[in-house]
């Protein structure tokens, strides 16, 4: 078996890939839902591109957040070995997010710069998206020390 | 030969007939804090909002006459919050009376504000709140708050969709994206489009809008106008008919600010689409429609002014159509928060700023 061992760094741009990824997605979700409630349903091609859509430009402004934001898992996890467990690296990401929402709407002009999180289904999907990167990021993590 | 000449003399023409129209400018009054409206008295002064609360009436030179902090119920100042605009009632002549629109509550509780009071030498008595509009909401953005009035005397109110509450655009139960017409004591004209419908705010005059701060009403061609900021683009000039649904959220051309998504549709089956759009965004502010004659090439065309283009555009119109655009004024290098037409033929700007400035254009 082939093993490629990457350095700490791609894992953490392989996560932040995957986040952006993710809250795309449910960013998309959450917009669609939201008009669907008010016209009675979105066709499929529209949903398709409205998620292609998303993927080019608002990934533009979740990819800097998700990078501060694994940025702060990874620098946490690499001084900090107690919390090297999947369930607190989860959990980690979640809060380091909702940290960074905040003091993005505090300093923002609008009162919710990203519209999904205008709810709290939507905020904690997002949480959630953040948490699936720092898991990736650690796992990948754990991987390397495995084979190395 | 002949079709050569013709040819020849339409091409010369057509800078002549789009020649760019000589204009002046003469600041009135400078240091004013976030200006936000301008109305003309009977008498040739000038009444003016300030977003911070407070009134100045201004005589036709631009000298201060009185500036005043009018104790409006409940005036909420914060980000885009405050006093917004100033209109004299039909009767003014017979009993002094002005409206004034506000951003009233807290920042957990508020929405936009319709006050009446009485314009003395000194001040303003006896002022009431006559509207509210429903629900209250949270955060200090879209406030909508531009007046006009309608021939029979009624007003309509222009109101924002509290920004985090785009999709109550659409719902009719309540006032959030809406433009409502009220009579000039806050009672409910009784041929409101919705009056009696169930399920419907009885104030409701039209529907789907994001954020209106232009508006004014056309007494020869019978025309409502209005503008409304877009998001990331899909900035619009609507005319507005009793009833109709203007599209927000679901028919836009704008994206969010994040690049996201707004809708997939730009247009959607039962919604008015726009007369005219701006995108990317110039920030649509006050409005008005030339009717002076102190320029005679502007004569029946609309002015815009624009805070993020820093200027103000000039539309010409035919058969309720856009068929020209032309950018003003953005030497100034300033956000142009109103832009009204005087008695005097002059036009007059506001420009936002905690220093801001009311601008004199003359010929």
């Amino acid at each position: 078996m082939i093993s490629v061992r990457w350095h700490p760094v791609g894992y953490l741009l392989l996560a932040v890939l995957l986040t952006t990824v993710l809250a795309c997605i449910t960013q998309s979700g959450f917009n669609l839902a939201a008009i669907a409630a008010l016209t009675g349903g979105v066709a499929a091609g529209d949903i398709a591109a409205t998620i292609w859509f998303d993927l080019t430009h608002f990934s533009l402004t979740y990819t800097p957040i998700a990078l501060v934001n694994l940025l702060a898992v990874a620098v946490l996890l690499h001084f900090l070995p107690l919390l090297r467990r999947y369930w607190l690296a989860a959990g980690l990401g979640a809060v380091l997010l909702l940290v960074m929402l905040l003091i993005i709407n505090a300093l923002a002009p609008m009162p919710t710069l990203i519209a999904a999180t205008r709810s709290s289904a939507g905020t904690i999907s997002m949480l959630l998206c953040s948490s699936a990167g720092s898991l990736c990021y650690l796992w990948l993590l754990k991987r390397r020390k495995f084979y190395a | 030969m002949l079709k050569f000449a013709i040819l020849l003399a339409l091409l010369f023409a057509v800078p002549v007939l789009n020649a760019a129209q000589p204009y002046q400018l003469k600041v009135l009054a400078d240091n004013l804090n976030y200006p936000w409206a301008l109305v003309f008295l009977p008498d040739g002064d000038m009444l003016l909002t300030e977003r911070s609360g407070t009134v100045k009436r201004l005589a036709a030179d631009g000298s201060e006459r009185f500036s005043i902090q009018p104790a409006l119920p409940e005036l909420m100042q914060a980000s885009q919050a405050g006093l917004q605009d100033v209109i004299l009632a039909p009767d003014f002549a017979a009993n002094n009376q002005i409206l004034l629109s506000y951003a009233c509550g807290t920042l957990k509780a508020n929405n936009t504000c319709l006050a009446s009071a009485e314009l003395t030498a000194s001040g303003l008595n006896n002022i009431k709140r006559i509207f509210q509009a429903q629900p209250l909401k949270s955060g200090a953005a879209h406030f909508g708050g531009r007046i006009a009035f309608l021939p029979d005397n009624s007003l309509v109110l222009t109101l924002g969709d509290g920004f985090d509450y785009r999709e109550q655009a659409q719902n009719p139960a309540n006032h959030l994206g809406k433009i409502v017409r009220l009579n000039t004591d806050g009672s409910v004209p009784q041929d409101n489009p919705f009056v009696n419908k169930p399920g419907y705010a009885a104030e409701i005059y039209s529907l789907g809008h994001r954020n209106v701060q232009g508006i004014f009403y056309d007494a020869p061609s019978q025309t409502l106008y209005s503008h409304e900021h877009g998001p990331r683009g899909g900035d619009e000039l609507n005319i507005i008919s009793a009833g109709a649904n203007y599209g927000w959220p679901v028919a836009t051309k704008g994206i969010d600010y994040t690049g996201a998504r707004v809708s997939p549709y730009t247009a959607f089956s039962g919604m008015q689409a726009p007369v005219w759009g701006w995108t990317p965004s110039i920030a649509p502010a006050g409005m008005t429609l030339y009717r002076g004659e102190l320029f005679p090439q502007w004569q029946c065309n609309i002015f815009v002014a624009a805070l993020a283009a820093k200027s103000v555009y000039r539309l010409q119109i035919e058969n309720q159509q856009v068929v020209h655009e032309q950018v003003l004024f953005s030497e100034l290098k300033q956000r142009i928060r109103d832009v009204r037409s005087g008695p005097d033929g002059a036009l007059y700007l506001l420009t936002d700023s905690d220093k801001g400035q009311l601008i004199k254009v003359t010929p």
